[in-house]
């Protein structure tokens, strides 16, 4: 009897209830298993769903994932054991239901509406399983935790996005940034870390969104230092910059200089929605590198000026730590950033990384450097807006001696159609209003210096973030709330010196 | 007269302060750049990427 090769996979739906952790739906696979099994991301993940609430597991018995078939095309489909070409999709949900609460969901079309209601308010995301044996975890999207920590610090998300879900003819949605666990085949660390960064701005920049298996293609197209191209033996950061360019970005690669330039640079870019790739090196110095995608960031007080000299904070100081996709252990992993003085005695950053349930940390590195994806008119570094910035707080503290010492300045980049609705709250007269919306001229993505007290903002200065020089790229500087009216004059003293449009 | 006279050297006296307050606003913009410099320093020169730092490999498995 020949195969006819014209039989499609059969499908069902079946709906379980969370047991606490996702141990039970991963069986050991036959065969040695080189790590320990289930795999930690297995293990994490199952943690992370109880943290969330999940009370219900859907999973879907077949589900055709573009990232995976691309890995089927790339690689798998050429191996001796037949891979399929689809997965499996979980879903996960808050509110506990069974299986005929489902079908009941789905057959009564009178209450459509409010079945729809039902399975979005309580929706956790998905997790594409792979029916790769030691890789199982595929494209996934879960939320983020909440905006506080239990340390009473704040958690900012700023590299996350909406995603839609398409499930037995309901829309649902979840917002975060994409994970997967790397499969050693198509893609390692480098590859999924730098994956998971560009999924944000290039679905913001309309671009394609590149697959794991087009990363390490594109990034061994024309450089391979060392080994083969598959499977992947990891990508050095010159490959990963060429990745970058081949997605229609821009790499921004920012070596580890300390631990504050570090905080600034991860602050500015995750606060404008770019997600960096870190590139990491294990304290001891020796062994092999490894990548993470900075999803977000862990925010407490505004630390005093340590340079006696100097009037003015940096809102940089505040970042304490960083939420992380960490494919050896899984989305959101909590990470801390704190000074380590290395072997030669210089002061780096080092970068400690915890699981969700636990104070020890699971890893311990060196932060060398990051790899920041941003749209190609973003030409203005933020080290050059740092630049001016630190000028210009410097004399506003001066000359606003009201505020001198309490003065903050942060950094950042923003859109400009998502700038001006925000300007209609900042408290501008009908004439300010009308200059900035209407006569003033703005690059799409402006350079954004953000002057405040500590408690609310004095001024902003918008630059054009198509420049490459800070200094004489100044649009317009914008009065805020916080600003009183006797520093106005000297305000727009420092409009005129900076050639820029002053809006009151 | 003397009314007068004070009324007529009034948009001067303007002029005058304005100016003054403009040199003020520059002067304190170029002192605190100069006050920042050694930051500002520190943080360019740390955007140099050298060869080394292009080859880094990144490939931890687990």
């Amino acid at each position: 009897m020949l195969l006819s090769g014209l039989v499609y996979p059969t499908t069902d739906i079946r709906i379980y209830p969370f047991p606490g952790s996702l141990d039970p739906l991963f069986p050991k696979p036959q065969g040695l298993i080189e790590n320990e099994w289930p795999p930690t991301q297995v293990r994490y993940l199952g943690i992370y769903l109880g943290q969330l609430g999940c009370k219900t597991i859907l999973i879907e018995g077949h589900y055709m994932d573009r990232d995976y078939v691309d890995d089927v095309a790339l690689f798998y489909s050429r191996s001796l054991r037949s891979y399929p070409n689809y997965c499996q999709r979980l879903h996960f949900f808050s509110e506990a239901f069974d299986q005929d609460a489902w079908h009941s969901l789905v057959i009564n079309v009178a209450s459509r509406g409010k079945a729809a209601t039902f399975l979005q308010d309580s929706y956790l995301g998905f997790c594409v399983v792979k029916p790769l044996p030691g890789s199982p975890l595929g494209r996934t999207v879960l939320p983020t935790l909440g905006p506080v920590a239990q340390s009473g610090a704040q958690r900012s998300f700023g590299a996350v996005r909406p995603y839609q879900v398409h499930l037995a003819g309901f829309d649902l949605h979840v917002t975060g940034l994409v994970f997967q666990q790397q499969d050693q085949g198509v893609s390692a660390c480098a590859t999924t870390a730098l994956w998971s960064a560009m999924h944000n701005v290039t679905k913001a920049e309309g671009l394609t969104v590149m697959t794991p298996a087009e990363i390490t293609e594109a990034a061994s197209r024309y450089a391979l230092p060392t080994g083969r191209a598959l499977p992947s033996e990891g990508l050095t950061i010159q490959q990963i910059c060429e990745a970058t360019r081949a997605a229609g970005l821009q790499p921004v690669l920012i070596p580890s200089v300390s631990l504050d330039h570090d905080r600034a640079q991860l602050l500015a870019y995750l606060s404008s929605g770019f997600a960096p790739v870190l590139a990491l090196q294990p304290l001891s110095g020796t062994g092999v590198g490894h990548a993470v995608c900075a999803v977000g960031l862990k925010i407490d007080q505004v630390q005093p000026q340590t340079n006696p000299s100097l009037h003015f904070k940096d809102r940089a100081t505040s970042v304490t730590g960083l939420y992380i996709h960490d494919d050896r252990l899984g989305p959101y992993a909590a990470a801390e950033l704190v000074p380590w003085t290395a072997d030669n005695g210089k002061v780096r950053t080092a970068v400690f990384i915890r699981w969700p349930d636990a104070d020890i940390p699971v890893e311990q590195s060196y932060l060398q450097a990051i790899i920041v994806p941003v749209p190609s008119k973003l030409r203005m570094s933020l080290t050059r807006i740092r630049a001016l910035a630190h000028g210009l707080v410097e004399a506003a503290a001066v000359l606003f001696p009201e505020f001198t010492d309490r003065i903050v300045f942060n950094c950042r980049y923003q859109l400009r159609n998502d700038y001006l609705p925000r300007a209609i709250e900042f408290g501008l007269s009908e004439s300010g209003l009308y200059d900035l919306q209407c006569k003033t001229v703005l690059s799409r993505f402006v350079g954004l210096i953000e002057i405040t007290n500590e408690e609310e903002p004095l001024f902003d200065i918008l630059l054009d973030a198509t420049e490459t020089l800070a200094n004489p790229s100044a649009l317009g500087i914008v009065r805020r709330q916080g600003l009183p009216a006797k520093y106005l004059p000297d305000l727009k003293n420092i409009a005129l010196q900076l050639a820029a449009r002053m809006i009151v | 007269m003397r009314n007068e006279l004070k009324a007529g050297s009034s948009p001067r006296g303007e002029d005058d302060s304005v100016k003054s307050n403009e040199e003020r606003v520059r002067r304190a913009l170029e002192s605190a750049r100069q006050a920042v410099k050694p930051i500002v320093k520190q943080e360019m020169e740390g955007e140099l990427v050298s060869n080394e730092l292009l080859s880094v490999r990144l490939r931890s498995h687990r």
